[in-house]
């Protein structure tokens, strides 16, 4: 089995990992970082419809460009997906 | 009642002007400038700002110049944003190698002077950091379990659960009720058991081809859509492994497949958003 990035449920993951993981930083010049207003809003209204996304052509656009950046990282002409 | 409502433009400007950044820099994620031959990267970020490196001595951050921290009532301009974030880091990965995510909207003031003089300030950590993760990702994986065939089929295989419903059919009414409570918590004991042997076997399986694992929270309040009724969240780990156990990785969790009602969501490869430390404490 191969991870995928471009599907929906790995959508919802990294949105997931994005709104509550990642580095936190403490500093004098740190504007904003972990009590953003986004997390006030109700995560799991942000994520309804997140398949709706794919009406704006988003997740086409970032399929894509994944695809795009796997064939330049990859010999092969007929592979779609990062080998390394 | 009012002709004009605001639209969504207006409101955006109204949500903004209560936040107001004095030369901010809205920041990605730390890379490794020595690991490219240019520092720089081409590309798009939130709102459609340009990204660039700002680079101190092998160290970089990625950002774009921004003027307020992006905040909003409008949902579908936040799954705008976070997709745009997570692009751009996709990006400084392919060109830098494994990043230092930071969490999304992560904005510092001062412009580029004060990235240099924060790069500068946690300088040897940001480079026993970007050694560590070099070439190693962060993985999902996310393992559900229909019960049913388990449930159809268990009664074979327990004794104690098939005697119960034998005399469950043998027995008058009030006998029968209460032998149904026990044949029912017997099959939810069963059922626990059996969740977790599951997790314990992908543990098993999983844990000689990863450098670091946590178990996760699976009460996120974030659902996918398209996750079916039938099938229960059993446990979700992220994983920390090497970029050549990738294919060792998948090859395991096709094992833990196999068995019957299982599905495994795997995703990937993310820069290590649950194994990045924390900066400046």
């Amino acid at each position: 089995m191969e991870p995928t990035k471009d599907e929906t449920h790995a959508i919802v993951e990294f949105v997931d990992v994005l709104l509550r993981d990642g580095a936190v930083i403490q500093a004098d010049v740190i504007v904003t970082v972990a009590d953003i207003p986004l997390i006030g809003i109700s995560l799991r209204a942000a994520i309804a419809g997140m398949t709706t996304m794919t009406e704006y052509g988003l997740f086409e656009e970032w399929d894509a460009a994944h695809r795009q950046q796997s064939e330049a990282f990859t010999t092969s002409p007929t592979a779609d997906r990062r080998e390394d | 009642m009012t002709d004009h409502r605001p639209s969504p433009e207006e409101e955006q400007t109204t949500a903004n002007e209560e936040r107001t950044v004095s030369n901010g820099r809205y920041l990605y994620c730390v890379v490794d400038t020595t690991s490219s031959e240019s520092a720089t990267l081409s590309t798009t970020g939130v709102d459609d700002n340009p990204v660039y490196v700002v680079e101190a001595d092998g160290v970089g951050a990625v950002v774009h110049d921004c003027e307020t921290v992006y905040e909003t009532e409008d949902l579908e301009q936040v799954k705008r944003w976070l997709v745009t974030h997570q692009q751009v880091v996709d990006a400084a990965s392919d060109a830098f190698g494994t990043p230092l995510p930071m969490r999304f909207d992560t904005v510092l003031e001062g412009g580029d002077a004060s990235i240099e003089r924060w790069l500068e300030d946690h300088y040897e950590g940001f480079r026993d950091e970007l050694a560590s993760f070099a070439g190693v990702w962060e993985y999902r994986i996310n393992l559900l379990w229909d019960s049913a065939p388990f449930e159809e089929t268990i009664a074979d295989r327990d004794d104690r659960l098939r005697e119960l419903r034998q005399r469950q059919q043998q027995s008058g009414a009030g006998k029968k009720f209460l032998l149904e409570k026990q044949s029912d918590q017997r099959l939810q004991e069963l059922k626990r058991e059996r969740r977790t042997e599951l997790a314990d076997q992908l543990k098993e399986a999983i844990t000689p081809v990863v450098n670091d694992l946590t178990e996760q929270d699976t009460n996120t309040p974030l659902q996918d859509e398209h996750s079916s009724i039938e099938k229960e969240q059993i446990v979700r780990f992220a994983v920390l492994a090497d970029e050549d156990d990738e294919t060792a990785l998948g090859d395991r969790l096709d094992t833990i497949v196999e068995h019957e009602g299982v599905e495994i969501r795997f995703t990937g490869p993310w820069p290590p958003y649950t194994f990045a430390p924390d900066i400046g404490k």
